[in-house]
Order: structure tokens, then C-alpha cells, then sequence
């Protein structure tokens, strides 16, 4: 009788949830299914639509510009993560351990996470300007010579990153500020009476407690600064060259200035299988570290 | 191991004051209970004494030495929490050996003592287990090896039994008290359990309000508490406490004058008793409201004739007959009277 009711309930539940798993399917499966369809194609946003196999994936892992690109990604995605996770979590760790309201100190280091990506793309641009920014003029002021930041490709990437980290820094700080905040005080009280000093504490109480915290973020700000769009065509559209190109701006100048959609579609399938495992391995980190646990 | 004294200390956290005027010496070696209501700050008196909160005025001193601004670390001292406060992340053997390894102990003698702690405490087999793998019992035992392994000056324990259930509150109760009784070690102990004060405590200082309203030695407290606030705290049931007429009733021109003139009188519920006997004066007739039977003992909660609620304490075999809504006498021994001053509270000799 027990089983027939689980049987009753089970089938219940499939009824229940067949509205989610339909929209689910209408609205994540479908453009899933066709960005794949179309990756096999030749297809030019017009009449040309011919299956032309795997000759996009062919084509794309034999481009010189293609594997350019997927590294300019991944070193844009290491820098600004690295930098954003190491400053940001430093930057809570400070402010947690002020003993005064910190209320404007918080809200003036997550302001930048109010602003759009393209207006502070257009404001960096202007900040970064050779001639006209306020950067080189400052820079001249402590007897350093003016860079080209956006203009030369030494210089682009990691004007790029300063500006993403500039502006993502606060995301990173506010979820470690709230994980430290909410740490139980007893084993941190426990350690200092057992006599640990500050940076034991940090390090051999708070660290360990916070390390699966710490991973959601890198995974949340890896994710999202492999998918960097927005800073990059506000400030170098991909240059100069092919300097600061990244995935997303490779896909829409292949899509939108040449109409090889099909190629743009396969180049995406790519970067989410690349997107699909850095976020496997992160996770397969965090589940190792509470397995320790 | 240490002496510990408070002199006129204060605590305030902003505006709010919450210790005024705190004196208090615990002894080399003396087992020192600290009990209190919620709120009457005794485990922000014995967080002062672990370092863990700054003292606002006066002066604490360990071993004779002004310890006001000394680090935790350097007090030498042990604590025992409420929540246990194991580290999460370590295992069993790590978090015992956590403070010997800060003291960079020779790997030797960590084993050694590690062995040793686990041994008296019986945690042999949970060594490499984490915290949250560990019953509530367990994890309490590890918080006791802990604080022992390293031979503090002191213990500290806040409310260590407030998360066990009553069978282990009990075990565990004896095992702190015979681990203090072998160790001999200066223990202050946190508690809002009146059962926990009276059964561990060399010495008990009840707090409230954050003051101290009597320390003394357990039958003291209970024999001869200082004001109505010790009187209603310690003891369970409760002392009745009330009106010197509403108690005695008629029964006020046979007692002593002195009782009389008292404002509140209290007696302990086991000295309320329930009829007449040589040398008993009678307080009138009560009507038993609710009986609770403990199996070896009944307790009898009666209104008397004022209106007054009065609980009595009595043997079950002596019950015959005693039901809800019966009316029985009530008397008492006039040397079971406690005599309190009607505005301060304060006992009367």
C-alpha cells in the first residue's frame, strides 16, 4: 500500500512539474538546441542555409585568430578574477575589522557596481584618454610619462582589467564582508583564548571556514569575466590589433560585420564547453574542500 | 594556577551599562559558580576575566597582577563554551592539540598529552572525526580535552550543559566536577541552572542586573539567602515569598515580633506544611489548586485564604486524601521563616 501511494505521489509530482519543464524547455532549451543547429550551417542571417557538417569547428580550431581570441579571454578572465577576488576579500577582511560604522566606507566600495559596463567603459575611455584624461595628467604629475593605455597593445589588456576590476571589486567585497560578518564568534573567541594571534585566526579559523563562500565567488566572477563584452567594445572594440579581443567581441564581429552565424555559433558551442569546465573543476574544488570537512 | 579578583569593575557597551561596581575574589583552586537569570551579565563577567571583552572601570587582577589589559593569550586561562566552538575544520586530534602546536610544543609530548586527555576522557575512537560527525555529548568531551590539555591557571566554562539533554547534563555534570576535584584547577562556571550552581560550586555568586546580590557557599544561599531576589533564585520550587499578613493570616500574633514587622516573609516549600503537629503554628486553611507528583515527592500549589498562591513540598506517601480542590490546613516551624526588609529586600537577622 506504501508503494502504490509513492507511485500515486511520484506520478503527481511529474504533473505538478511539467509547466516549469515545458517553459524550461521553450525558453533555455530551444535557443540552446538552435545555436547548436546553426553552428552545423552555413547560414548568413538571409537565404544562404546550408548543413555544411563540422567545417565551422574545422575552420575555427585552425584559425591562428581564433585561438588568439580564446586566450585573450582566458587571460582577461585570470587577471581581473584573480585581482577582483585577492582585493576584494583583502578589502572586507580591513573593513571587518573596524571597530566604527562602516556603513559609508561600504557603499562607497560597491558605487561602481551601480554603473552600467558601457558607461563605465565610456567614462575609463575618457579617464584613460592620452591626451584629454585626467590619468596621463596625474601620471605627469608624479614626473611619469604618458601611456597610450588603450591605444597600444601592451597596455590595452590590462587597462581593460584595471577598469573591470575597478568596477567588479565591490561584488566581491560585500559577499566576503557578509561571510566574515556571519562567521560564529565562539571558535574565533576559542582560538584567541587558546592563544592564537590575529593572522592564526585569519588563516587557520576564518580561511577554512569561509573557503567554500570564497569558491562560489571565483566561480561567479570567472563565469562572468570569461563572458566580458561590455568593458572591452566600450573601450577598445577588441583592439588595437587584435590585442584586447575577446570571445564575446569575436563572435559579434563575426555575426554582425561578416553574417557568418554559423561560424559565430560554433565559436559560442566552444566557449561553453571551455565556460562548462572551468565552472566542473571549481565546483569539483569546493566539493574536494567539504569533503575534507 | 590563578587568583582572580574583580575591583569596582564597570562594563558599558555605549550607553548601556551593564556591570557597575563588581567585586569579587575567587580563590586558588576554589570551584566559583557564577548564576544569574538571562541577562544579568555573568557571561560578560567571565568573557572579562577570558580577555574576550575590555573593562570599562576598576581593576581585575590574576595572580595579583593587574590583567585589565593583557591578551587572552597571555592570561593562560581555558575556556569551555556553550556552543562547544570547536574549530569545524579540524579533526578531533587537531583541535585538541591546537593550543599546545601555538605553543610550539615538541611533537612528542602533543602525542603524549593528546593520549593522555583522550584516555581520561574516553575519545579514543573519535580522533580523526570532524566536529559536525561528533554528538552533542562527544563534541562537549573534545571542548573539555581542549581546555585541559594544556594545563591552564584557570577553566572557564559558559553554560557548557545548556545544549545537552538532562541525562547528559547530569553525567556530564559529575565529569567536570571530578575533572576540577582531580586537576584542583581556579574553575569559574557560568550557569543560569540553580540545580548546576548548587550541586558543582565550591562558592556561588548570584548576579543580577549585573551586581552581585550574594556569594557564599551553596547551603548559605540556601539556608540564609541575603535579599528576596537570592531567596526566589535559589531553590526549586521557588521560596513562597509575600506580605508578612498574607502568610501568616491569623496565625501573626504567635510568631515573632520581629517577622511581623517584616514586609515580605518567605518560606521554603518544603517547610510549608500540611496539617498540624506539636510545635507547628497554623497559617489557616488553603485549597489545593494543581498537585504535581515527581514519584518521590508531590508539590502542592494551593491558594490560601488572602488569595495568595503557595506551593508546599511534601512526601507522595503523605498525600492520602490530598486532591485538587480540597481545602487543608497549613502551618509551619517559626525558625523556617525568613524575615526580608519591606523596600530594600534585604534579609532581616
Amino acid at each position: 500500500m506504501p508503494s502504490a501511494a509513492r507511485r500515486f505521489g511520484d506520478a503527481s509530482a511529474c504533473w505538478f512539474i511539467l509547466p516549469c519543464l515545458l517553459a524550461l524547455a521553450v525558453t533555455s532549451l530551444y535557443p540552446v538546441g538552435f545555436g547548436l543547429a546553426v553552428s552545423f550551417t552555413n547560414w548568413n542571417w538571409g537565404s544562404q542555409l546550408d548543413y555544411v557538417g563540422m567545417a565551422n569547428y574545422a575552420d575555427l580550431l585552425a584559425d591562428v585568430e581564433f585561438w588568439t581570441v580564446m586566450r585573450n579571454t582566458i587571460v582577461f578572465a585570470s587577471a581581473a578574477t584573480g585581482v577582483e577576488v585577492a582585493l576584494g576579500f583583502y578589502l572586507a577582511v580591513q573593513v571587518d575589522k573596524l571597530a566604527i560604522r562602516t556603513d559609508l566606507l561600504r557603499a562607497l566600495i560597491m558605487l561602481p557596481l551601480m554603473v552600467s559596463g558601457i558607461v563605465v567603459a565610456l567614462m575609463s575611455k575618457v579617464m584613460f584618454d592620452p591626451f584629454l584624461g585626467i590619468v596621463n595628467h596625474l601620471l605627469g604629475l608624479l614626473g611619469l610619462g604618458p601611456s597610450a593605455f588603450y591605444g597600444a597593445a601592451a597596455t590595452a589588456m590590462p587597462s581593460v582589467v584595471a577598469v573591470d576590476v575597478w568596477w567588479q571589486t565591490g561584488f566581491v567585497f560585500i559577499i566576503m564582508l557578509a561571510g566574515l560578518r556571519g562567521l560564529p564568534i565562539d571558535p574565533i573567541d576559542a582560538a584567541r583564548v587558546e592563544g592564537a594571534g590575529e593572522f592564526t585566526i585569519f588563516w587557520r579559523i576564518k580561511l577554512p571556514m569561509l573557503r567554500s563562500l570564497l569558491v562560489t565567488v571565483v566561480i561567479i566572477r570567472a563565469i562572468d569575466t570569461l563572458k566580458v563584452f561590455d568593458i572591452v567594445f566600450g573601450t577598445t572594440v577588441g583592439g588595437p590589433g587584435l590585442a584586447t579581443e575577446v570571445v564575446q567581441t569575436f563572435v559579434y564581429r563575426t555575426a554582425y560585420s561578416y553574417q557568418q552565424i554559423g561560424k559565430a555559433m560554433a565559436t559560442m558551442v566552444l566557449f561553453s564547453l571551455l565556460i562548462l569546465a572551468v565552472a566542473l573543476s571549481l565546483q569539483m574544488l569546493q566539493r574536494r574542500g567539504e569533503a575534507g570537512r | 594556577m590563578s587568583e582572580i579578583r574583580f575591583c569596582d569593575v564597570g562594563k558599558r557597551f555605549g550607553d548601556v551599562e551593564v556591570i557597575r561596581g563588581l567585586d569579587l575574589g575567587i580563590e586558588e583552586g576554589e570551584f566559583m559558580v557564577l548564576v544569574g537569570p538571562s541577562g544579568c551579565a555573568k557571561s560578560t563577567t567571565l568573557r572579562m576575566m577570558a580577555g574576550l571583552e575590555s573593562i570599562s572601570s576598576g581593576d581585575l587582577f590574576i595572580g595579583g597582577r593587574r590583567a585589565n589589559d593583557l591578551m587572552p593569550a597571555e592570561r593562560n586561562f581555558s575556556m569551555v563554551f556553550q556552543s562547544y566552538a570547536l574549530f569545524p575544520n579540524m579533526s578531533v586530534r587537531e583541535n585538541l592539540s591546537f593550543g599546545l602546536k601555538l605553543r610550539r610544543t615538541d611533537a612528542a609530548t602533543v602525542a603524549g598529552e593528546v593520549a593522555r586527555v583522550t584516555e581520561m576522557l574516553g575519545l579514543g575512537n573519535l580522533l580523526d572525526r570532524r566536529p559536525r560527525q561528533l554528538s552533542g555529548g562527544q563534541a562537549q568531551r573534545v571542548a573539555l580535552g581542549r581546555a585541559m590539555i594544556r594545563k591552564p591557571d584557570a577553566f572557564l566554562f559558559d553554560e557548557p550543559l545548556s545544549n545537552l539533554d538532562a541525562e547528559l547534563r547530569v553525567q556530564m555534570r559529575g565529569e567536570i566536577s571530578e575533572m576540577q576535584r582531580k586537576l584542583a584547577a581556579t574553575t569559574v562556571y557560568v550557569t543560569h541552572d540553580q540545580v548546576e550552581a548548587m550541586t558543582m560550586g565550591d562558592r556561588i555568586a548570584v548576579m543580577d542586573k549585573g551586581r552581585i546580590k550574594q556569594v557564599g557557599v551553596p547551603t548559605e544561599l540556601y539556608e540564609r539567602p541575603a535579599n528576596t531576589f537570592v531567596a526566589g533564585f535559589i531553590g526549586s520550587p521557588r521560596m513562597n515569598l509575600m506580605p508578612a499578613a498574607d502568610l501568616l493570616g491569623d496565625a501573626g500574633p504567635t510568631v515573632d515580633p520581629a517577622c511581623r514587622r517584616a514586609g515580605t516573609l518567605g518560606m521554603r516549600p518544603e517547610h510549608v506544611l500540611v496539617g498540624h503537629e506539636a510545635g507547628t503554628v497554623g497559617i489557616g486553611q488553603a485549597r489545593v489548586i494543581r498537585m504535581e507528583n515527581l514519584g518521590h515527592e508531590m508539590h502542592l500549589h494551593l491558594r490560601n485564604a488572602r488569595g495568595r498562591a503557595i506551593t508546599a513540598r511534601v512526601g507522595s506517601e503523605t498525600c492520602g486524601g490530598i486532591a485538587p480542590g480540597v481545602t487543608v490546613p497549613l502551618a509551619f516551624r517559626p525558625e523556617h521563616l525568613h524575615a526580608f526588609d519591606r523596600t530594600t529586600g534585604e534579609r532581616l537577622p
